[in-house]
């Protein structure tokens, strides 16, 4: 098991891949896991022109369909993991907001995913599940700039994964969507059609739905396949 | 081979105009591949675009407000650039003053810079936690981050050091006697500013601003990081193009190319009248 | 009613300290070579620098004053100037040029284009009314700084070099003419010129300035016999005759005819340089075309040359050596003639 694998994976994934890249290179020392994060349709629309990916994980199904429809995917997609959105508040809640109902509050800076991006499509279905009719600051280019933009004090709130409140740590705290107005991510997976290290693509494949890939995204808040 | 076969360069004997000159073809052929390498994208462009639905992205509302968002906004910022920049360039010019190449380098710095690495010092400085955003924010209620304002600010910022040292050079280069002239025939040093100095600088100014402003128009970096994205408010042609990629290519092309018209239009309709005198 | 200072300023490591007057109607030249503080002396009356010393004063308004700490600026000062180049302003026609200074000293644009139009047409520039400066010749760009300079009807007129970009054909002739235009002018003339011949055909008074200083000032004539320095000597002492050229020479106001080599006829002046006159004490059987007599009446040894002034018909001072004066014997109240060839006689039409 060796050579180069480079992996494109949604941005919601970057802290968790780092780790499983990092411990697939413990189990296969002479491999060479390359990540690229970014939206997933980007990635798609990407790997569609020609761009030298060997795995493609998606945060939701449309832009795994697209793939799959170009026919850029090997085998059928699995899913990873599942993911829920949550709202990302500033540490300690400065603010006391207890829902999506306060984030309708026109004196409040509040920042969404771009509907272009699978966060920002699962965050307007959200508001609209639960009857809020919000009308964001400013549409962000991916979950990571939303997340940044509230735990630089540029923004009072957003709406990401609850993976990505984990991820920022003491900086952010994050308030409860209810699950029944919450959307459940599903998160595909697949060796691309023109994968250069087809092999070293679906050893890393494996490697995230087995146990240490699984254990890695449950630590970050990652829900099960 | 006769002699007329030979590559001698045979000076024409009529006067020597720049029409007239010949180029050695290895030159030639440079230039030749230089031309081509600026013409294949815009050629790529109108090759791939998708011309049946262009008629239905053009109209849509979305669309309309992006580009016409981006005209509002880099046409103000290249106004306030020349508010600002002018004067600026008037003292780098003509004032001998401590410090004078710090603060030239300080102005050639924010032309080089990366724009996200703008928009991330905009940020520090004028966001809602920034150094005098605070203030801006608790004194004045005054909020450039997510707003029109931020993104002018934005542009202004990456724009402005085009136009100041086109101008400082034309400036340096102006003969300062006839503003001695100007003055000795009663003229105020404001009359002689506005009817001597800019009018003879025109040129440059022109050409200064129109950098400034294809700069502003074009900016994407520290709009996006700085100002964010919401139609209407901040979304200019660039973001809007930037997030079509995301799920329509086809659509970023044609927004692709809707801004290369207008920026060709403009460049195009000014040259002759206001870049002509370029020319030495 | 003139034009009184008496001034020091401080330019890097050159000083320039003169006093000068001038009285309406005249015109003075400031003759020196380059480097000896004319255009700082023109710039400081135009009010580019501030005097560090010193007072200046125009028809009693003072203009600067830097121990009352006075200063009025340029625009406010009366004061025109013709430039070296002329900077007119290319972005202007030649009419908008000229009307320049009355605009910008609030006169309405009808009134500037009206008095531009006649301006122009005083220096025979009616048809260039239009013209970009770019397109003009050296003679019709001085003329029209000129008009430029005087069409806001200042008190002085400062000229700076105002010959020197002009190649000699041209120069002649726009000589001639800023002679007359400059007689027409009824304020204070005051130009700066390194060129000895300007400054005898444009002015009535000379004022010889060298690093700095002014080592002399007078009349041609005056200077001429009396020359304080050899340095004054040689760049301006000469003989000037104004006459009229006809078919047998330049013909003076006392009668007398000057033989010269000339390719015009009219009205000129010509120049023999002292050195150009041999003196002999019986009329000499010589090439030389010209010969005058007249009595010695004055003789000047300064700067170890010797002067020999020669009242007759024509005034004249001659130049000898010592040796000279001593085998000639010469003495005040002597007769003597003076020897002097045509083609050492430079004419030049007035």
């Amino acid at each position: 098991m060796s050579g180069r694998i480079a992996v494109f994976a949604a941005s919601s994934l970057t802290d968790a891949f780092a780790d499983i890249a990092d411990a697939f290179l413990d189990v296969h020392p002479s491999a060479d896991v390359v990540l690229n994060v970014g939206g997933s349709s980007r990635l798609a629309a990407q790997i569609a022109e020609g761009a030298p990916a060997d795995v493609y994980a998606a945060a939701d199904s449309d832009s795994m369909a697209a793939l799959v429809g170009a026919g850029d995917a090997a085998d059928t997609p699995v899913t990873l993991a599942t993911n829920t959105s949550q709202i990302i508040v500033a540490s300690g809640n400065p603010l006391g907001l207890a829902g999506l109902d306060d984030l309708a509050d026109p004196e409040l800076v509040v920042v969404v995913c771009a509907v272009q991006v699978p966060c920002g499509s699962y965050a307007a279905q959200i508001l609209d599940n639960a009857g809020v009719d919000l009308t964001p600051d400013s549409y962000e280019q991916n979950v990571k700039a939303v997340a940044t933009k509230v735990t630089s004090g540029e923004a009072d709130a957003g709406i990401v994964y609850v993976t990505d409140v984990g991820a920022a740590g003491d900086a952010a705290d994050g308030v409860v969507i209810p699950p029944d107005v919450n959307v459940t991510a599903s998160y595909p997976m697949v060796v691309t059609d023109g994968a250069a290290n087809p092999v070293g693509g679906r050893a890393f494949v494996d490697f995230v739905l087995g146990e240490v890939g699984q254990d890695i995204l449950e630590q970050y808040g990652f829900g099960p396949p | 081979m006769s002699t007329s076969d030979r590559n001698i360069e045979r000076p024409s004997a009529g006067r020597r105009s720049p029409t007239s000159e010949r180029l050695p073809w290895p030159a030639l052929v440079l230039a030749l591949l230089a031309i081509a390498f600026f013409a294949l994208p815009f050629v790529g462009l109108l090759w791939r675009a998708p011309w049946g639905t262009v008629g239905d992205v053009l109209s849509s509302s979305s669309v309309r407000t992006a580009l016409w968002l981006s005209i509002r906004t880099s046409l103000a910022s290249t106004a306030l650039a020349a508010l600002f920049g002018i004067p600026l360039a008037w003292l780098l010019a003509r004032v001998a003053f401590p410090g004078r190449s710090l603060v030239r380098a300080l102005t050639t710095l924010s032309m080089v810079l990366p724009p996200v690495v703008a928009g991330v010092a905009l940020f520090a400085s004028l966001g809602r936690n920034g150094l005098v955003g605070r203030y801006l924010d608790d004194w004045f209620g005054l909020r450039l981050p997510f707003t029109t304002t931020g993104v002018i600010v934005a542009q202004t910022f990456v724009a402005m050091p085009f136009l100041v040292l086109t101008v400082e050079a034309a400036l340096r280069q102006l003969n300062p006697g006839i503003e001695d002239a100007a003055r000795t025939l009663g003229a105020s040093r404001w009359y002689v500013f506005s009817r001597v100095t800019l009018p003879t600088i025109r040129p440059a100014l022109a050409a200064g601003a129109v950098l400034a402003w294809a700069r502003a128009l074009g900016e994407f970096g520290a709009t996006i990081t700085f100002a964010g994205n919401f139609p209407g408010e901040t979304q200019t042609m660039p973001l809007a193009t930037y997030l079509a990629l995301e799920t329509d290519p086809d659509e970023a092309i044609i927004l692709a190319l809707a801004l290369i018209a207008v920026s060709f239009t403009v460049l195009v309709g000014l040259r002759e009248r206001w870049l002509g005198g370029l020319r030495p | 009613m003139s034009l009184d200072l008496d001034i020091g300023v401080e330019v890097g490591t050159f000083e320039l300290a003169v006093d000068l007057h001038v009285d309406p109607g005249e015109t003075l030249a400031v003759l020196g070579p380059n480097g000896s503080g004319k255009s700082t002396l023109l710039r400081s009356i135009a009010g580019l620098i501030a005097v560090d010393r010193g007072r200046i004063s125009v028809d009693g308004t003072v203009l600067d004053d830097a121990e009352r700490s006075v200063f009025v600026p340029p625009d406010e000062r009366s004061v025109g100037v013709v430039f070296q180049d002329y900077l007119l302003f290319d972005h202007l026609t030649a009419l908008d040029n000229v009307a320049f200074g009355v605009r910008a000293r609030g006169g309405s644009r009808q009134l500037a284009r009206h008095t531009a139009h006649l301006w122009l047409g005083r220096v025979g520039l009616s048809d260039f009314e239009d013209v970009s400066p770019r397109q003009l010749s050296g003679g019709q760009a001085q003329r029209v700084a000129l008009a430029r300079a005087l069409a806001v009807e200042p008190r002085l007129l400062l000229l700076d070099e105002p010959l020197a970009a002009l190649d000699a054909t041209t120069r002649r002739q726009v000589r001639r003419e800023l002679r007359a235009h400059l007689q027409a002018f009824g304020g204070m003339r005051l130009l700066v010129t390194h060129d000895a011949v300007d400054a005898y055909a444009l002015a009535d008074r000379l004022a010889i300035v060298d690093h700095g200083r002014i080592v002399q000032t007078g009349t041609i004539a005056e200077i001429t016999a009396h020359p304080r320095s050899a340095y004054v000597a040689d760049l301006v002492g000469t003989n000037l005759i104004m006459g009229t050229v006809g078919p047998d020479g330049l013909a003076t106001t006392t009668g007398v005819t000057v033989a010269v080599v000339a390719d015009f006829v009219g009205p000129a002046f010509a120049t023999i340089r002292p050195q150009s006159i041999t003196l002999s004490l019986h009329p000499a059987d010589t090439s030389a075309r010209n010969q005058f007599t007249g009595v010695v009446d004055d003789i000047d040894r300064t700067g170890g040359r010797v002067r020999v002034g020669i009242d007759g018909p024509l005034r004249l001072t001659a130049e000898v050596t010592t040796a000279a004066l001593e085998t000639l014997g010469l003495r005040p109240g002597d007769t003597v003639w003076a020897a002097c060839k045509a083609t050492d006689i430079e004419v030049s039409p007035a």
